[in-house]
């Protein structure tokens, strides 16, 4: 809900409370009002008409009124009720409907007789202006209504416009280009508090990633060099000629740790580039030689796993991308076809008008399936692995806005690539 | 021939030191930039391996340094920075390779050795070890002056080895020179096994001395004194 549109819906229920208690309010004062004055009316009228029949101006069977209901007449005797105030409503030919009507009924005692006096008033014209007073309370919550509806309109477009660029700076900012974010001054004290607020959120969140993307790099690189000491030693350990065999596998495993952890490092390095966007030569890739280019590096894995390969890329197929990002993305992907592969198995690349989708045979996964891009996600199969590849594939794939979407299938791993 | 280590690292320089003497080439070292400035100036120096970040300068500078002074030496750039745009503008610069760290001595050893025989010795394009012969140049294997036809990655499996000739090579060495990529780690040891069957089958056949002996659990030595 709109907060104009709230606010609205709260002015409006207040007017509408409001205006229903003076209404009431209102009614209730007038009705008393006009009803102590009929009452003292009355008063005089059959005080008038006590005087006329004592002096004997009334005898008998009088009408008082044109509509014959206010009328004296002689009866037998006094009611148990001397005073009494009847309502009842009346149908009226000439107006087709009931008309309220109240009975005042009094009566008169003169030496040798009792004289019924009863006073109609009628109500008919109370009643109309009661519906007028409706009316109007009604028009004015109408008039109440059109008024916020408009100002409200007029407040949100202007009032709340410094708000709305604000909002609109926030929705396009990206992390990934610092200092673009740009928030206008206003008079408004609430919105350059906000502004100010953000401008110091912005530029911290700023510092923090960039130091993080820093560390991330600068310690990468830092144990570049201590990993080539030990690479270097090593190296110069094993041109020794005093080793003997169990030496020889204690070194074997050295190394091969030395290797995993210097891979590691470097994939961690390219991971951390990629985000930091140090790849940015956007040029048009023809898709079908960068695919045919990559698998040429996976030939003998290929050929030793007796895998099917099948590449189906129109010739013309093209691709908007970083010539080296291009590369590893593929390169990612196709190793993980291949190391995730059965003997005599199958790959398949198959492209469609925007996408690319890489299919491979291979056992299913051992964790679900929206865990496959996290970083060092892999399974028992896969002790050479870093874990990195996918999570490579994706964080390419992301910088471009490009998708991927995995399915496991007839025990085959597919993964769509959408360049679009 | 004469080699500059200019490396700050005290135990990186003090490993390539003592693993570049054994290969005997006469070896200088330089631990900052103002040192190895005076060195380059002072003397001169078939091969310099150069790291970017130094105390007191940038291996860069240096380079330009070389370059402005029509200096003969082959630059080789060591460094902890894997970024293209360091190795661009080191070999825009005038650096002859460029190697990131941590890196295989076996493979920094063939890359000097591939720098040496492009700037030095370009008359003499030969590498001879008694029946075999190797020309860069041309990529070709002969024995006893038999051409010996070999696929890509047999050639510079063999290349490799003799380059690094009575020296244990381990088998990650050779399978990071054999793959050439940074990025990728497929060549496990398996292939480089099957490669390595193939070129002593094609050598054997023309009779030549297997002269490679598999170290156990290590890697492999090419032994010219067998």
């Amino acid at each position: 809900m709109k907060l104009i549109f709230k606010t609205t819906l709260i002015y409006l229920l207040i007017s509408f409370v409001v205006l229903f208690i003076s209404g009431i309010v209102a009614y209730f004062s007038i009705q008393s009002e006009l009803g102590e004055d009929e009452i003292e009316t009355v008063k005089n009228e059959q005080r008038s008409i006590g005087k006329l029949i004592d002096k004997n101006q009334i005898v008998g069977r009088t009408v008082l009124s044109a509509d014959g209901y206010s009328r004296v007449e002689p009866v037998n005797s006094f009611a148990k009720q001397h005073y009494r105030v009847i309502d009842t409503a009346i149908y009226d030919k000439l107006e087709q409907e009931n008309v309220e009507f109240r009975f005042y009924v009094s009566y008169v005692k003169t030496q040798n007789q009792v004289y019924k006096i009863t006073l109609a008033k009628n109500h008919h014209l109370r009643d109309e202006f009661f519906e007028s007073l409706m009316f109007i309370v009604g028009l004015i919550f109408m008039l109440i209504l059109v008024v916020f509806l408009i100002t409200n309109w007029i407040i949100s477009k202007i009032l709340w416009k410094p708000f709305f660029k604000t909002l609109n700076e926030l929705r396009t900012y990206s992390i990934h280009e610092p200092n673009t974010v740009k928030f206008p001054p206003t008079k408004v004290y609430e919105f350059n508090a906000l502004n100010k607020a953000l401008k110091e959120l912005t530029k911290t969140i700023e510092h923090n990633y960039q130091e993080q993307k820093e560390f991330t790099e600068n310690a990468s690189h830092e144990m570049q060099t201590p990993l080539a000491i030990i690479k270097g030693n090593l190296d110069l350990l094993i041109q020794s000629e005093n080793l003997n065999e169990q030496d020889m596998i204690y070194i074997e495993g050295i190394e091969k740790g030395i290797n995993k952890l210097s891979k590691l490092n470097k994939t961690l390095l390219l991971l951390s580039k990629i985000e930091n966007d140090q790849f940015n030569k956007k040029r048009t890739i023809s898709g079908s030689k960068v695919i045919n280019q990559v698998v040429k590096q996976f030939e003998d894995e290929i050929k030793s796993k007796n895998i099917n390969l099948q590449i189906e890329i129109d010739p013309d197929f093209e691709i908007q991308m970083d010539p080296t990002l291009a590369e590893i993305l593929f390169s990612n992907l196709i190793q993980n076809a291949v190391r995730h592969n059965v003997q005599n198995g199958t790959i398949r690349i198959q492209q469609t008008d925007n996408s690319i989708t890489v299919f491979n045979a291979g056992n299913e996964l051992e964790f679900a399936h929206n865990e496959l891009f996290e970083r060092f996600k892999k399974g028992n199969d896969s002790i050479e692995s870093t874990g990195l590849g996918l999570a490579i594939v994706k964080s390419i794939l992301h910088s471009y806005d490009f998708s991927i979407e995995y399915k496991f299938e007839n025990h085959l791993h597919s993964f769509v690539i959408n360049f679009q | 021939m004469k080699l500059l280590v200019i490396e700050d690292e005290l135990e990186l320089n003090k490993a390539l030191v003592s693993y570049l003497t054994t290969e005997g080439y006469i070896i200088d070292a330089a631990f900052d930039f103002t040192q190895a400035f005076n060195k380059v100036i002072d003397n001169s120096y078939d091969c310099i391996l150069v790291d970017i970040t130094l105390p007191k300068g940038n291996g860069l500078d240096l380079i330009k340094q070389l370059t402005e002074d029509h200096s003969k030496a082959g630059v080789i750039i060591i460094s902890a920075r894997n970024s293209d745009d360091d190795k661009i503008r080191g070999l825009d610069l005038g650096a002859d390779d460029y190697i990131s760290k941590p890196f295989n001595f076996a493979e920094l050893n063939s890359r000097i050795r591939a720098v040496l025989r492009r700037r030095n010795f370009e008359g003499e394009n030969v590498i001879q070890i008694n029946e075999l012969t190797i020309k860069p140049n041309e990529r070709s294997v002969f024995v006893n002056n038999q051409e010996v036809v070999l696929t890509k990655k047999e050639y510079d499996l063999l290349l490799f080895l003799v380059v690094n000739k009575n020296r244990v090579v381990s088998k990650s060495s050779i399978a990071e020179h054999l793959s050439q990529d940074e990025h990728e780690d497929l060549f496990n040891h398996d292939t480089i096994y099957v490669h390595l069957r193939n070129l002593r089958k094609k050598l054997s056949e023309k009779d030549c001395v297997d002269y490679v002996q598999t170290i156990y659990g290590i890697g492999y030595k090419f032994n010219t004194s067998l």
